[in-house]
């Protein structure tokens, strides 16, 4: 059951070249689900779907889930002379899902645009349009019913008994608060036909509500917390222009450009250090947020170095037992273009998407190559060597050796260590392909599998035509066209973009045998009437 | 206008009349927030069981009883996921924190034997997990309620010194109440019975004296005390076993691996076949061709076991034919998860004396042993007593010899308990460990890592622990007892 009620007062007034509208508002909302799940694990009769027809006790478990919210909220919009406009907000929330002490709160927000072309009067040819927009604003949230009292776990596997949670309630739980400013302008030159709109923002989450891992040592594998404060700054870009406009001919452009930086400023200070986003493949692979750092580090064991040059040891690749860290698992930035052309009655679009940076451990990769199933493993194989009489292929120069001893194998591009003078010195030693391969690219070796997410992608295409109107209709339009076409990428999986969707959770950093996107090609007709 | 407004105000406070008190409402009706100290018992004992062990699957390779011929499986070889010291250390820390709950509710209640079951669980919990890692949070462990995230981590020596201080206090508590008798229920170990719980505490702490003897031999009298007491799990039905028999609703989730590539280890199967052991059929399936016959006879016509030597590459393993599986019967209600035999305190009884701890007859102890666990594993009468007579099995009156006699049927007793194989190797070095070629060491493991995340979540703690190991935080760094 899901009650919500809206009770809604506004007013306008207008004083001179102002106008004024004030609301006052008062939100109530109550949910109340009830649910009773019955399971059989076989039936008596076959094929009777029916509880009753349950061979042994059916498991019932019953589900429950109450929550009750609400809210009270001011704002008042002034306008003047539609070329200043000024909202002011104000809004208290009352929640059951928090406890007594914190389940009221206040928050506030205020946002400013001008519109400088009319307020100074500008009459340019080259600035058409100039707003300007600045605002601040607060936000308060609460979280989910159920989490701050500790409830048994009823066993799965005994009748009667019970354990602990895994999860340590939290029964000091605070709300959530975002800060965010944001400041912007979107201009136009040369009567509209270049428009520049850009936002810049910052917020920082305050008291954000983490289910963190802990040390299992604590008694607990997550901890309920209000955790710190993350940061977040971006740019926004967008351009979008019309080079050419004519009666038969016509080109737009569209582009746009972003950059986030997300930051850990702290999180619960001597209590939780390091906040673990993701940890994957049996912990081999963990993604972090630590203070002071970029959200998103991925961490994981990697080859053993000696001066940035992997060590080699009787040929095969060693690796260290360090946690290093490898990269960043966001991209630093994403751009996208899309073009719009008409020509008389063709019309041509079509959307590139590119993502620059960012990193992921590629499960695909691993196990096309530790296996040697991937392309890059066939160097050093017996079967495509030059000299049939045994060779070894050196991966530094790219070229067969030659061997007297008839061996074939490959010769990894480093360092090995010289026993006699006890000093690194090129690898010459060669160790056959299946077991040179596996230690390259073996799923511990997380460095060997991870790699950047830099793509560029031609989203889509479409070639229409307008047909001349028939048949009593107003017109139509015959169009060619194709999603996911083509994609340019050094990401040895199928698409570096598709993230992996896990318990309903996103999981940065990580690609996980996904299929590839698929490529759709088609022809339609469209009609209208 | 003005009317809707004050309609739609007069419904809302209708409604509102009918709101809820906040803190009612966040509480959940369906699940229980309070229970009694039986309800945590069965669950505690039965995670002590089962989850801390991971089904025995690890053990078994560490402990050189299975191997793999998959390449997807390459625990044999020490290739192991983080994962695989999580499911340790993350369960029994689990399990420890329902004990704390446990005892604490006992105090509360009065209640000495669920608190003394509460005391002999944590000191088998813990000692099983320094004895896995070395230096373990445990003073500070389970302290999450008090917001302590980052509980540093103690010596192996403080934490079994620890431990047999908490045994004794459980047995003494048991001991003064001997008619207490667990009147709530919830014990699927012993139904309740104290004097099989204080066999086990004193057999626990006997298990834990022989391991520390090497390094404390002052704790000789201690020994020769219990043995003398004699308070030790004596029978089968003194085992401390889950029995998968459908009590408590216990129905056997024991899974052998990926049928066909689950094999006998080398180690193991050639001690088996060198007495031509009674318990082979029942621990393994021989390794049969189309017809049914075996794959592998000796010169005299026996049936060979045929085992992989642990730690090989691929290779090597594709080249044995006609491998020996675990027996799949073990899927069934015959594979208990066994914490503590009487068959291992039978030959500590006969190491204790051969060693000169005690005085006695070793050979009795010993055979007592063997007997005992050739009838768990399900063995004949008279196939026990053939065993028994052959020559190879008797116990040789050259002590040395004895002693090894000794510790290679104590192997044997450790199938399915594979940790407590690899464990009892540790502590006196034999049967002889294969060290394979594809090893990811160079000698045998004597300790898993640490759980990944440690590093991250707890690093300042999880360092001073490294630093304590002699070898870092790698399989190799030795424990106190057994350096």
């Amino acid at each position: 059951m899901l009650l919500n009620t809206d009770v809604i007062l506004s007013q306008h007034w207008s004083l001179g070249d102002i106008s004024l509208n004030g609301t006052l508002g008062f939100n109530h909302r109550y949910a109340d689900e009830n649910g009773i799940a019955t399971e059989a694990e076989a039936l008596i009769i076959p094929g009777v779907f029916n509880i009753a027809n349950a061979e042994g006790n059916p498991l019932v478990s019953p589900s429950r889930r109450q929550e009750e919210h609400y809210g009270a909220y001011g704002l008042v919009n002034a306008n003047y002379k539609d070329m200043i406009f000024l909202d002011v907000t104000e809004r208290n929330d009352w929640t059951s899902t928090l406890p007594p002490d914190n389940n009221s709160y206040f928050y506030p927000s205020v946002a400013l645009a001008i519109d400088a072309t009319q307020l100074f009067d500008i009459d340019l040819t080259a600035l058409s349009y100039l707003k300007l927009r600045a605002s601040a604003a607060q936000v308060g949230s609460d979280t989910d019913p159920y989490r701050l009292d500790r409830y048994y776990v009823t066993s799965y596997a005994l009748n009667g008994a019970y354990s602990n949670p895994s999860t340590r309630p939290n029964p000091d739980l605070k709300p959530e608060r975002t800060n965010s400013l944001e400041v912007g302008f979107d201009a136009h030159f040369l009567e509209h036909r270049l428009n520049l709109d850009a936002t810049f923002y910052k917020s920082v989450t305050k008291d954000q509500i983490l289910s963190m891992p802990v040390d299992p040592a604590s008694g607990y594998l997550t901890a309920l917390l209000n955790a710190g404060s993350v940061s977040n700054r971006g740019i926004e870009l967008q351009l979008t222009a019309k080079p050419l406009y004519a009666d038969n001919f016509g080109w737009d452009i569209s582009a746009n450009w972003s950059a986030n930086r997300g930051r850990v400023k702290e999180l619960v200070p001597g209590i939780v250090d390091t906040y673990i986003l993701g940890s994957y493949v049996g912990s081999r692979v963990i993604v972090k947020a630590e203070p002071g750092e970029q959200m998103g580090r991925i961490y994981g064991k990697g080859y053993d170095k000696y001066k940035g040059e992997i060590i080699f040891k009787d040929g095969l690749a060693a690796r260290d037992n360090d946690e290093d860290y490898l990269g960043n698992v966001f991209p630093d930035w994403r751009a996208g273009l899309v073009n719009n052309i008409r020509y008389k009655k063709f019309h041509l679009s079509f959307q590139f998407d590119y993502q620059q940076g960012g990193n992921a451990y590629s499960i695909t990769h691993f196990l096309m190559n530790y296996t040697g199933k991937g392309e890059k493993t066939v160097y050093g194989r017996e079967s495509g060597a030059t000299y049939p009489s045994g060779a070894e292929y050196d991966m530094a120069s790219g070229q067969w050796l030659q061997n007297a001893d008839g061996r074939f194998g490959v010769i990894g591009d480093g360092v090995m260590l010289d026993e006699e003078s006890g000093e690194y010195v090129s690898n010459t030693v060669s160790a056959a392909a299946p077991y040179y391969y596996n230690a390259m690219y073996e799923r511990d070796q997380i460095e060997g599998n991870v790699f950047e997410t830099t793509f560029l992608k031609l989203r889509n295409l479409r070639l229409a035509y307008d047909l001349p109107a028939f048949w009593g209709m107003k017109g139509a339009q015959v169009a060619l066209y194709g999603n996911e076409l083509f994609l340019w990428t050094n990401f040895p999986a199928y698409d570096p973009e598709q993230s992996v969707v896990n318990n309903g959770s996103l999981t940065p950093g990580l690609e996980a045998v996904g299929s590839p996107s698929t490529r759709t090609m088609g022809i339609d007709l469209k009609l209208t009437f | 206008m003005k009317s809707t407004q004050w309609i739609s105000l007069m419904v809302t406070l209708s409604l509102l009349t009918a709101c809820h008190d906040f803190e009612e409402i966040n509480t959940n009706p369906t699940r229980l927030t309070d229970i009694n100290a039986a309800s945590l018992l069965t669950q505690v004992i039965y995670d002590a069981g089962t989850r801390s062990r991971n089904y025995g699957d690890i053990g078994n390779y560490v402990g050189q009883y299975w191997t793999n011929t998959s390449l997807i499986d390459q625990r044999h070889r020490y290739d192991f996921r983080g994962s695989d010291s999580e499911e340790i250390y993350d369960n029994i820390y689990g399990t420890l924190y329902d004990i704390q709950d446990l005892k604490q509710r006992a105090r509360k209640e009065n209640l000495d034997d669920y608190l003394a079951a509460g005391l002999i669980l944590d000191a088998y919990l813990t000692t099983y997990l320094t004895d896995m890692f070395g230096p373990v949070p445990y003073s500070e462990a389970v302290q999450g309620d008090a917001l302590n995230f980052t509980p540093k981590f103690d010596t192996q020596e403080t934490i079994y010194r620890a431990n047999v201080d908490k045994l004794t206090e459980a047995y003494d508590l048991l001991a003064t109440k001997p008619e207490g008798n667990f009147i709530r229920g919830g014990d699927p170990f012993y139904a309740g019975d104290n004097l099989k719980w204080r066999k086990l505490a004193n057999s626990l702490k006997l298990r834990m004296y022989m391991k520390m003897v090497k390094a404390d031999p002052s704790v000789v009298p201690q020994i020769a005390g219990l043995i003398n007491q004699g308070e030790l799990i004596s029978s089968a039905e003194e085992t401390a076993a889950i029995v998968y028999d459908g009590r408590f609703g216990l129905e056997s989730t024991q899974e052998t691996g990926t049928p066909g590539s689950v094999a006998l280890g080398e180690t193991f199967a050639t001690i088996l076949q060198a007495t031509l052991d009674p318990r082979r059929p029942h621990m393994a399936d021989l390794g049969v061709d189309k017809e049914n016959n075996p794959v592998n006879v000796d010169a005299d016509g026996n049936p060979v076991y045929l085992g992989v030597p642990s730690g090989e590459n691929p290779d090597i393993i594709r080249s044995f034919d006609g491998l020996a599986a675990p027996y799949n019967g073990l899927n069934g209600v015959r594979a208990p998860s066994v914490l503590f035999s009487q068959a291992e305190v039978e030959f500590y009884k006969a190491e204790a004396i051969l060693q000169g701890y005690v005085t006695g007859d070793a050979a009795t102890p010993y055979q007592t042993g063997i007997r005992a666990s050739c009838a768990w594993w399900g063995v004949a009468e008279a196939d026990i007593d053939a065993h028994l007579a052959n020559e190879a099995v008797q116990l040789s009156a050259d002590t040395p010899t004895a002693i090894h006699q000794v510790w290679t049927q104590q192997y044997i007793n450790f199938y399915y308990e594979g940790y407590d194989g690899w464990l009892n190797y540790r502590r006196v070095g034999y049967p002889e460990f294969h060290v394979g070629s594809a090893m990811l060491t160079d000698e045998i493991m004597q300790r898993m890592v640490y759980p990944p995340l440690l590093k991250s979540v707890n690093a300042a703690h999880y360092q001073e622990a490294v630093n304590i190991l002699d070898q870092g935080d790698n399989l190799l760094s030795s424990g106190w007892w057994s350096k």
